[in-house]
């Protein structure tokens, strides 16, 4: 590439931040008011994740056998645990894994949990780091002191910082049947590639088991190896589940059906690809625009002077359909078909001065727009004025 | 957080806010939405700053800003929290300007993610190609390729026609 390339394109760059606005009076107290609101929300979301899995966000991995230590096949482990192999690499020190233990019970069961939670014996089969250094994916077995046995499996999305459970998105369920020889512990890692829209998922199974074959419908599925029965393998965008064929080279493949821990839903919803963009949305009127999948709610803080009637453009694919509540207006809820065309529907007055409800975990008044699909729907929604 | 610590992390907003702001915008083609991104990054470094202030702390939120935005493609609502007024400075030339702008704004949103962050990083923030590297977690190959790759297709953009007549893009 020619010097003069690089040299135009820093002057091009320049030229387009020429007419930077003015900064915010306020933009320290705007990051503080974020930052409160942000562990507000994080707080919320222990509470709620307390009974069972956890879902979160982080950063694609990558296999890297290389790096990896693995204990012989079938070790030697108590009769409740995998007799599987263990993949650590050398570069996950012992705080990680003390720290994921720690975010584990402090997650599922609250900080100053009962000691029945407390962890007697722990099991390690996964200590990963990814390709981006940004995230080390875990799967490990607990003997609680209660005598339960959980099989823990997710991800530290801050590697520096493994002692905040915060960091830390983590699945607990039941721990499997170690005799199932058929057995596939898979699940997405995700995050915030930069990729997108990506899909990475962990694969562990019994060694005895080369490859495995992931499909989506219509696709012809690629077969991947598999290193002493782990992966971590990057896939794309998907807008369907992920199914998970074994396949040991002898013999039909024996399908173990989608990626994901079964009794962990939130584990087996990949990162849906956006549908198109929308065409037509009026910027200049503009409320709220978002794309993203399942159930969410956006709260625009714009000056509550906004108000009149609300003109709503949506596209959404996965599932029959989505509604779309403007300022929690539930009775006016508008609802969109899901064929992957774009709709575009008159939507509901905006309230005088805002929506009260999300105004004391937003920080300040404005509107909101909520989105209700299913885990697999995956939208595009802007709101404008008419 | 200690006083001490809050006062550096303000002192560290009102000094390096801006130049956030202008990576942020190169990335969102919105001056507001740009702005949503900036206070979002500084938010997730403000509970870490104890730690971050005395390494390289704008490196490390300009890798949460990177990181944060990257991630915006499902979960972003714009608009949801912009402070204050974010004023337009009429340019001299606004037509002329503001096209050639435009063009270009439209040239960087139809790459890919990854290269219009290596573009920005590279070519706007001056990072080499080893630390535009480490903060993306991919090789310097990758930054070398992608970056070849971003600028022969903005060189070969007909949104960059008339922006190439004025600084002579793909010109050897």
């Amino acid at each position: 590439m020619t010097s003069i390339d690089e040299l135009a394109m820093r002057s091009a760059l320049a030229d387009l931040v020429d007419n930077q606005p003015d900064a915010p009076v306020d933009r320290f107290d705007g990051v503080r008011r974020r930052h409160a609101r942000r562990r507000r929300m994080q707080a919320a979301t222990a509470a709620a994740c307390a009974a069972l899995a956890v879902a979160g966000v982080g950063i694609g991995v990558g296999l890297r056998p290389g790096h990896t230590s693995v204990t012989p096949a079938h070790r030697d482990v108590p009769s409740w645990a995998l007799p599987w192999p263990e993949h650590r690499s050398a570069s996950v020190p012992q705080p990680v894994l003390d720290g994921a233990v720690r975010a584990w019970r402090d997650r599922m069961y609250g900080e100053g949990a009962p000691s029945m939670y407390s962890p007697r014996k722990v099991i390690w089969y996964v200590a990963e780091p990814g390709v981006q250094k940004t995230q080390i994916a875990v799967v490990f077995e607990v003997e609680r002191d209660d005598g339960d046995h959980r099989l823990v499996a997710g991800w530290l999305n801050d590697p520096a910082n493994p002692q905040s459970s915060d960091n830390w998105s983590l699945y607990d369920v039941g721990a499997p049947d170690p005799h199932d020889r058929n057995l596939v512990i898979s699940f997405y890692l995700e995050g915030a590639d930069l990729q997108e829209p990506d899909n990475a998922f962990l694969v562990l199974t019994d060694p005895s088991h080369r490859t495995v074959v992931p499909s989506v419908p219509g696709q012809v599925p690629p077969v991947a190896q598999l290193d002493n029965g782990f992966a971590i393998l990057p896939y794309g965008p998907l807008r369907h589940q992920l199914h998970l064929a074994l396949s040991s080279g002898r013999g039909p493949d024996v399908p173990v059906g989608v990626v994901g821990l079964a009794d962990a839903p939130d584990s087996q919803v990949p990162a849906l690809e956006p549908p198109a963009e929308l065409v037509g949305v009026p910027q200049s009127r503009m409320l709220s625009e978002a794309s993203g999948a399942g159930d969410e709610v956006g709260f625009n803080e714009s000056p509550p002077a906004e108000r009149g009637r609300t003109v709503i453009y949506a596209r959404c694919y996965g599932g029959p359909s989505l509604d779309v509540t403007v300022d929690s207006q539930t009775s006016a809820a508008v609802t969109i078909p899901c064929d992957d065309q774009q709709h575009v529907v008159d939507g509901p007055a905006l309230l005088p001065g805002g929506d009260k409800s999300y105004e004391a975990h937003s920080g300040g008044p404005g509107h909101s727009t909520e989105i209700t699909a299913g885990t697999l729907v995956a939208w595009r929604v802007a709101v404008v004025t008419r | 957080m200690d006083r001490d610590a809050r006062a550096g992390f303000a002192e560290f907003v009102g000094a390096r806010g801006q130049a956030l702001q202008r990576t942020a915008y190169l990335l969102t083609s919105d001056w507001a939405l740009a702005e949503d991104l900036v206070q979002t990054s500084l938010a997730r470094a403000y509970p870490r700053w104890q730690w971050i202030s005395g390494d390289d702390p704008e490196a490390y939120v300009r890798r949460v800003l990177v990181n944060t935005w990257s991630s915006w493609w499902r979960r972003r609502w714009r608009g949801e929290v912009s402070t204050g007024e974010l004023p337009e400075h009429a340019a001299p030339d606004a037509f002329a300007s503001a096209d050639r702008r435009g063009a270009l704004r439209d040239a960087l949103a139809r790459l890919p993610k990854r290269q219009r962050a290596i573009v920005v990083l590279r070519y706007h923030e001056d990072m080499s190609e080893a630390q535009v590297a480490d903060l993306l977690g991919i090789s310097v190959g990758t930054v070398k390729s992608q970056a070849s790759r971003a600028l022969a297709k903005l060189r070969d953009d007909a949104a960059l026609t008339g922006y190439g007549m004025a600084l002579p893009l793909g010109g050897d």
